[in-house]
């Protein structure tokens, strides 16, 4: 197997971007430092779990051990994702910011420092119930054939 | 209740400077119990604490369409230590959680990017943000676009004499 290289063709194909938004994306010294990592098959070999840890009264019926597994930090996978609660989803964009931001700047992901949170629901005494979750990333099985940059 | 004993090994094991967490009990307000709680993961962020006291999160507003709490270009919300919002350095003329809550996104990649070494200005993520309004057309009333930087306090302007709240202080 060859050694992969980004294609900025392929990624606008993808993203559908028009010539002119590739350009200003391009143009864009951040974003253009981070797309080529952001989709690079070494992210596609991370995922983002999501795990309950803690549960209490959850009337959604979340219990420890129900997981969200999200593809290269930040995809969906519905079929190994566990049914999950509204009001326990507020954090994940910002979870997915972060390990996106330190596997750029070539941090392990796994190593953060801010994994745990909380619904946004406060226990049987002032509300219905509660649910503490931990974020943590594990290596993936081979995603590669996915990669935006090879396949688009 | 752990002895004096087991808290200074605690200390010890953890590589934990005293002085340091001796500031953390008093500002938040820990138990020695409570302080043995803690994991290495949090050591990390506790030592990153004067640092991160030093950063701004201000989030400049370079697009207004119809926001309803009035927030307009050049206007602009800014937080202290991550997550700590500082009204009296903001400058709409109301605070508005729909425009919070993406910017809240930003704290912990602060807080990483300080506890690893690395300069925050630098962050991978976005450097535009929508409010979580959708304007008139999509079943909102309005919306902002907000352009997020991170600001040591050496460069940071304050704008004290211009923010709406100084302003309603001083009528």
């Amino acid at each position: 197997m060859g050694e992969w290289k980004f294609e900025w063709k392929r990624f606008q194909k993808h993203n559908k971007y028009t010539d002119e938004e590739m350009e200003t994306f391009m143009n864009d010294p951040r974003r253009a430092k981070a797309a080529p990592i952001l989709f690079s098959p070494a992210i596609l070999k991370k995922n983002l779990i999501i795990e309950v840890v803690k549960s209490h009264g959850c009337s959604a019926g979340l219990k420890p051990g129900d997981k969200l597994v999200f593809r290269a930090l930040g995809i969906l996978d519905p079929q190994k994702s566990s049914p999950w609660c509204a009001q326990a989803m507020g954090e994940f964009g910002g979870i997915a910011n972060m390990l996106q931001d330190r596997f750029v700047a070539g941090l392990d992901p796994e190593e953060c420092i801010w994994r745990y949170f909380s619904c946004m629901d406060c226990g049987p005494e002032y509300g219905w119930g509660q649910v503490v979750m931990q974020a943590y990333v594990e290596d993936a099985e081979s995603w590669a054939k996915d990669s935006a940059g090879n396949s688009a | 209740m752990a002895t004096e004993a087991e808290y200074q090994k605690f200390l010890k094991d953890n590589n934990l400077d005293p002085k340091l967490v001796e500031g953390i009990k008093r500002f938040i307000g820990y138990t020695n119990e409570e302080i043995m709680l803690s994991t290495p993961r949090q050591h990390k962020s506790w030592k990153a604490q004067n640092t991160l006291n030093e950063w701004f999160i201000v989030a400049n507003i370079v697009e207004s369409h119809h926001c309803g709490a009035r927030n307009k270009v050049g206007d602009r919300y800014v937080f202290q230590s991550a997550t700590s919002l500082v009204p009296e350095e903001s400058t709409v003329r109301f605070l508005c959680t729909a425009a919070i809550v993406p910017i809240a996104f930003y704290g912990s990649i602060l807080y990483e990017r300080l506890a690893e070494g690395l300069d925050p200005r630098d962050f991978a993520a976005n450097e535009y943000a929508w409010c979580s309004d959708t304007d008139i057309e999509c079943g909102g009333y309005g919306r902002i676009l907000m352009k997020l930087s991170m600001q040591h306090a050496s460069e940071f302007k304050s704008m004290k004499d211009r923010s709406y709240w100084t302003k309603m202080k001083k009528k």
